[in-house]
């Protein structure tokens, strides 16, 4: 079934992306925003990438994962430093996240997955290139999953589930509008509103009794919420109304997207080993960093930088928060065949070895690769500074405080080391 | 329609030791052994399982933790299910845990890996069929049953077929052949201690009650529902559907006797308390609820409803009693890091 999860990960999380990146450019005049989407949106759909999506087996680590969506982020001029594409990422990881918990019925994610197709459409509108390859991508979707059962929806979705598992960024948005606890967990059912039943559901409360298979009697048990009956709609591109919004943009009017706390969901997560990097060196060909790639610290005329914070300050609080919480959060293996000592080591190793022993491994490009995107100058605005996007000279921005010469692993920043998450046990 | 009685009260929320729930259904095991006065749960965390043993007299719970690892490739492996099984011939009960690859055991005291399954192996399958097993050996293993009596295990697998665990003695463990009756992944299976019945049964709505011991089919019952759990109490199979429906036949006649419109989702669990009758249905739609069976003349079969309890935003998975006469309840939730305890606060007379 794992063959089966990359697919819909891959569209639900990119759709959430252009949504993003759509509402960051808005400020940005219509053309070179619209360019910027447009080929963003070509590669995300590019037909050879989305045949090793569908081949691809399993799934890959966060920072795998996010390296893939920053490759295809950067596949226009835009530009985005370390911290947004983190801060893209964990808003990527949510409302994906979200979305999966609030469905009716596993099916849906099939819904959910169309309305964000249909949403990559709507950011690139009237165009029939983009046209043709939405519709290529949804007859790919289409021929993957149309014959699952019930059951196997549920399996897909409990793995995307899991994948999402302990991620609790917290998104301004959501919180305001009630949707997102303090603690970082949805709210699945609000009092408010009631509850839409599967399809084919029966109000709850109903106890029937059978005699020779014709009901007997009837009684009514007590219930805890009020019920909504579903109304099946088909899942097509085009058609007016799906059984589900979610996945449709919700960032239509919003004008910012801010974190609240730490983010970092890519940078949690224990690193896997294995053949990571073989999905991405399919896709993109080379993973070394290239001469045109490796130079992308320094920039380039007519590149532009985007930042997903609204000022300078907001992304330093990213930052600090993030490291915060990535740096109290100790390695603790749960399996007891490990002496007191060896653990001890452990909590002494901190980044550097385990940054020394990745230069050998197979990770290692791809950790350069993050550390060029590090390297990247910090593309927030200065607070009151009003310098034209996409001009702004790299000294107004220092929050990230690092050189752009060709970074060392050795020297990696905190937050790429290897841990990975533990409740409850904290570095003092 | 009456309101909820106060039959339960929440007690205390027990942390894990690590990390939060899975959301596999599945992810809570329990076996309690009366004669020792101790309860053993089992809760799945990505590729940790954590074990918690508590006397039930006292409330100091012990946590140990396995860390479940492939041993041809010493990877961390996604677990996709737990059991806690007491062979006859064990003091102690096997740790059985389902993963993406297969299934391992364990001994629940000395950590000791017993066995490790590769589905691979045993589901055989020609090398032009390679795809098939990379489909199944991620699906594989949701179900697997707690027998008590006898000293076998089954397990369902993704393709249908069921592995059956012999257990000879306290490190002795084998394979017998697999069961191939099913054609559709199994869901779950269940076996009553009391009346040595053991049931099993398809995503697709199919139920075989086996023979004892486990070897042919005694029935099939078609139910025509997509089921995604169930359990076997005084007779009865209870299943639980997708669309939240709880259903109960009879395994002698095959026939449906009464179906509970319990939940408006999956119905994660369904547990059963052989002692008091006591069944209980929990589901994603944050509700777990519990009812008493009758069965047993002169009393008019009923299946009545005792006690609805409402986990406020929480996607239950897991929801067991933690004892024979089901007076105490743990439920786990996806991506939750603690176990929600309840306990019986008073006994509800049957005619209220």
């Amino acid at each position: 079934m794992s063959d089966r999860l990359l697919p819909v990960l891959y569209i639900n999380m990119a759709g959430e992306m252009m949504y993003i990146l759509e509402q960051r450019l808005r400020n940005i005049d219509d053309e070179k925003s619209g360019r910027v989407l447009k080929e963003i949106l070509l590669a995300v759909l590019n037909k050879t990438n989305l045949e090793e999506i569908f081949k691809a087996r399993g799934l890959p680590s966060k920072r795998s994962l996010k390296m893939l969506y920053e490759r295809l982020a950067h596949s226009s001029i835009m530009r985005l430093n370390e911290n947004s594409m983190d801060k893209l990422f964990d808003l990527m990881t949510m409302t994906t996240k979200f979305e999966l918990q609030q469905i009716v019925m596993a099916e849906q994610v099939m819904t959910v997955t169309v309305n964000h197709l249909q949403g990559i459409m709507d950011t690139c509108p009237n165009d029939e290139e983009v046209k043709q390859l939405v519709e290529h991508a949804y007859t790919m979707i289409f021929s993957l999953y149309r014959n699952l059962s019930p059951f196997s929806w549920h399996m897909i979705r409990c793995g995307l589930l899991s994948y999402f598992q302990d991620a609790h960024v917290k998104i301004s948005m959501l919180l305001r509008e009630n949707r997102q606890m303090s603690s970082g967990h949805f709210y699945l059912f609000p009092d408010s509103e009631p509850i839409v039943l599967p399809k084919d559901g029966e109000p709850v409360g109903a106890t029937k009794y059978y005699e020779n298979g014709t009901v007997n009697t009837t009684n009514e048990i007590p219930t805890e919420y009020t019920y909504m009956l579903f109304e099946p709609k088909p899942d097509g591109l085009n058609v007016e109304q799906r059984s589900t919004t979610l996945g449709a943009n919700m960032y239509k009017d919003a004008s910012s997207l801010k974190i609240q706390g730490a983010g970092g969901t890519a940078k949690s997560e224990e690193e896997r080993e294995g053949n990571e990097l073989k999905l991405l060196e399919s896709m993109f060909g080379d993973l070394a960093p290239s001469a045109s790639s490796g130079n992308r610290a320094k920039k380039h005329s007519g590149e532009l930088d985007l930042s997903m914070f609204d000022d300078a300050g907001e992304e330093m609080s990213y930052v600090k928060e993030t490291e915060a919480v990535l740096g109290n959060v100790l390695t603790i293996d749960a399996t007891r065949n490990k002496t007191i000592d060896t653990a001890m080591q452990e909590m002494k190793l901190e980044r550097a070895p385990s940054a020394k022993k990745k230069t050998k491994s197979k990770g290692a490009d791809m950790l350069d690769m993050l550390d060029e995107a590090a390297a990247r100058p910090p593309t927030a605005k200065p607070k009151k500074a009003t310098a034209p996007s996409g001009t702004r000279s790299r000294a107004t921005s220092e929050s990230r405080a690092r050189s752009a010469s060709k970074p060392n692993t050795a020297e990696r920043a905190p937050s790429a080391g290897n841990r990975r998450k533990s409740s409850g046990v904290k570095k003092e | 329609m009456s309101t909820p009685l106060a039959m339960f009260e929440h007690t205390q929320d027990i942390s894990l030791p690590l990390g939060s729930a899975s959301s596999y259904p599945g992810n809570l095991a329990v076996c309690y052994l009366d004669t020792r006065n101790t309860t053993f749960a089992a809760v799945t965390q990505n590729t940790n399982v954590h074990v918690a043993h508590w006397d039930t007299r006292s409330d100091v719970v012990t946590w140990e933790s396995f860390n479940i690892v492939d041993m041809a490739t010493e990877k961390s492996i996604t677990i996709t299910h737990v059991g806690l099984v007491h062979p006859n011939a064990r003091s102690l009960p096997l740790l059985v845990v389902g993963t993406v690859m297969g299934t391992q055991v364990y001994d629940v005291r000395t950590h000791r890996l017993l066995m490790q399954v590769n589905l691979s192996a045993v589901l055989k399958v020609t090398p032009n069929q390679e795809k098939t097993i990379l489909e199944l050996i991620v699906e594989a293993f949701h179900a697997m049953t707690t027998p008590y009596l006898s000293d076998e295990s089954c397990l369902g697998t993704h393709v249908g077929d069921i592995l059956i665990l012999m257990c000879n003695g306290e490190t002795s463990i084998s394979t017998r052949r697999n069961l191939k009756e099913h054609n559709d992944s199994i869901a779950d299976i269940a076996t009553c201690r009391f009346d040595e019945i053991t049931c099993s049964a398809t995503n697709a709505g199919e139920i075989i009650v086996w023979q004892k011991p486990v070897k042919g089919v005694q029935s099939r019952i078609d139910t025509k529902q997509s089921l995604s759990c169930i359990n076997v109490l005084r007779k009865q199979v209870i299943a639980g559907t997708m669309r939240g429906v709880l259903l109960f036949y009879s395994v002698v006649s095959g026939d449906l006797m009464a179906e509970v419109h319990a939940h408006a989702r999956l119905i994660t669990s369904v547990s059963v308390a052989p002692e008091s009758a006591y069944v209980m249905s929990a589901s994603e739609d944050s509700t777990f609820k519990v009812y008493k069976l009758h069965t047993r003349k002169p009393h008019a079969y009923q299946v009545e409803y005792r006690y609805g309890k409402r986990q406020k935003d929480h996607c239950i998975v897991g929801a067991q009693f933690t004892n024979g006469r089901g007076s105490a309840i743990a439920i786990s939730s996806y991506d939750r890091t603690t176990l929600a305890m309840y306990k019986i606060i008073k006994k509800v007379s049957a005619t209220e």
